[in-house]
């Protein structure tokens, strides 16, 4: 059959996605539900983040996105008093909005000169948050985050997280992926080829970087207000810098050709630095490690070890 | 024969350079002109003029009636000028296909069908018609980074001509081919232009160009020397001294 392989692989992703639907319910440990759920919303941020990668720019500002979708969601709810299923996604537009100002400027530079600009942001952000005083909480954080409730839905408990997160994993990749093999995804990809090409044959630049950069922003922001609630405590330090570069280094030890190259990479590196949570000194070690690791062992990336190791049981070593 | 496009006073200086002087230009629609002169005369800077990658100090250039002297590179498809580039191997980690594909970008509307799938099989058969033109059908599928040189500009070619171009400008089409792709893609050319669509092309390959222009512009130091018939250019002998060096002996009589 033609199409048999693709079937199989349908089926074997529906097995998965059941499994992992229905895992709180078999496993007793709470902690296992509760570290999966920052698997998905680092999925959720490294998938985002491909948006602006795919298109060739190398943002590093993606965590100030985070930022301004969990404090804008929370803010929102404490002092406003909106739904906090509505302030969930108003924090994505938030996002979405802030990072459509910062990027009709930004967005202007090319290459190295947007990479540094973006740090820029990413602190600026940061330090923003650290003086914003009441309203922020500052250095203290912001805590009183009240409960989650959605379509009428209160979501306390892990497991309830759980689906919730995962839910809006489902979504951001499925909307994500489409994006990516329609036009504007290869548009995307084209101006990370070749800018002059592509206006050549018509492409708007500055719209589509822009398109790249707010749409990606939209969902580290829906990410953002889900983390807020998640935690029911936001601290401005969970954001900044090094955040930022962690989503960066998802997807470089992923791999950047497919979009299954986030998703792996943001799973297996939180899954194993879970245990150094806390500790920022040997979390900066170990992912730095992880990068130099692929660079030098798997240029492309985790999602090329299949390939690597058929050529090898083909070819024997060396590869 | 109306006038598609047209220069008047086209200026453009790099610093104390003088890339490009005074140039005033003349394209007949439907029409096969060359613009030819020595390395450093200023034609590729003028096509990037024309297409918008540089506005010019001083001068206007319209386009089918319209002013477009500052417009953005990517306003002009639309209009119907396409240009290629001189060195480019496409974008490279696409296939030949999606190259192809991405040429129709500017006609392509936004629609849920067109944001979220990929292209329909028209749409390919499309871009399969445009590369059979080119020669390069059998190899739809393959990387564009693995094509030849040759390959690579063909693959320009198609690229441009899926954009449906009424002005194409062509950058050193011929440049990096054997004879056989030479010929081959001269025969291409002129059934473009048989179909109504005129072509303003950059060559350094003198048979080529006077064995299918009609029309020919020669430029030194960024100004206009002659322009022609390919007849009339061969005898000119201002063309003839740059191309060959002064004859000395008489020079200096």
């Amino acid at each position: 059959m033609l199409n048999t392989k693709r079937w199989s692989k349908m089926a074997l992703f529906l097995c998965l996605m059941i499994a992992l639907g229905l895992l709180p319910l078999y496993v007793d440990q709470p902690y296992v539900p509760h570290i999966l759920t920052t698997v998905f919303i680092n999925i959720m941020l490294a998938v985002s983040l491909r948006c602006s990668l795919i298109t060739g720019l190398f943002n590093i500002s993606h965590a100030a996105f985070f930022a301004l979708g969990a404090y804008g969601s929370a803010i929102l709810a404490i002092q406003f008093g909106i739904p906090s299923g509505v302030s969930l996604l108003l924090g994505g537009l938030i996002a979405a909005f802030s990072s459509l100002l910062i990027g009709v400027v930004i967005l202007r530079l090319r290459g190295i000169y947007f990479a540094m600009v973006s740090i820029a942001i990413v602190e600026v952000i940061r330090v923003a948050l650290n003086k914003g005083g009441a309203l922020t909480g500052g250095y203290s954080g912001l805590g009183n985050i009240p409960a989650l409730t959605v379509f009428g839905n209160n979501i306390t408990g892990r497991d309830e997280f759980y689906w919730l997160g995962f839910v809006l994993m489902l979504i951001t990749i499925f909307v994500l992926y489409r994006l990516e093999i329609g036009r504007i995804g290869m548009t995307w990809k084209a101006i990370s080829q070749s800018e002059n090409i592509a206006a050549s044959v018509g492409v708007n630049i500055m719209l589509y970087k822009t398109i790249a950069f707010v749409i990606g922003s939209f969902f580290a922001g829906l990410a953002g207000g889900f983390f807020a609630y998640f935690q029911g405590f936001l601290g401005p330090d969970t954001f900044g810098f090094f955040p930022s570069v962690k989503i960066l280094i998802y997807n470089y030890v992923g791999g950047t050709a497919l979009l299954a190259g986030p998703i792996g990479g943001a799973t297996l590196l939180t899954l194993i630095s879970e245990p150094l949570r806390g500790f920022t000194y040997y979390e900066v070690i170990f992912f730095s490690i992880a990068l130099i690791a692929v660079i030098v062992f798997l240029p492309g990336g985790i999602i090329t070890l299949p390939q690597k190791l058929r050529l090898r049981k083909k070819y024997g070593y060396p590869t | 024969m109306a006038i598609q496009l047209s220069t008047v006073g086209l200026t453009k200086n790099f610093g104390a350079l003088c890339a490009v002087k005074d140039l005033d230009l003349e394209i007949q629609s439907g029409k096969l002109v060359a613009l030819i002169g020595p390395n450093g005369a200023g034609k590729t800077t003028v096509f990037n003029l024309i297409s918008g990658f540089l506005k010019p100090d001083r001068g206007r250039i319209h386009f089918k009636g319209k002013d477009i002297t500052g417009f953005k590179p990517h306003q002009l498809p639309k209009m119907g000028l396409i240009r290629t580039f001189q060195l480019t191997n496409n974008f490279p980690n696409f296939t030949v296909m999606d190259n192809v594909l991405l040429g129709r970008h500017h006609r392509t509307a936004f629609t849920p069908r067109t944001i979220f799938y990929r292209p329909p099989t028209h749409e390919k058969q499309e871009a399969m018609g445009v590369l059979h033109l080119v020669g390069l059908d059998t190899l739809a599928d393959e990387m564009a980074t693995n094509l030849a040189s040759g390959q690579q500009k063909r693959l320009q070619l198609a690229v441009a001509l899926m954009a449906h171009p009424e002005l194409l400008m062509l950058d050193e089409p011929l440049s990096g081919m054997t004879p056989e792709e030479i010929n081959f893609l001269l025969q291409s050319i002129k059934n473009v232009v048989g179909k109504g669509v005129t072509v303003f092309l950059i060559e350094h390959n003198m048979k080529a160009v006077m064995r299918i222009c009609e029309h020919i512009i020669v430029l030194d130091f960024g100004a206009k020397i002659a322009e022609g018939t390919p007849e009339y250019i061969q005898q000119h002998p201002q063309v003839i001294e740059i191309y060959l060096g002064i004859d000395e002996e008489k020079h200096y009589a």
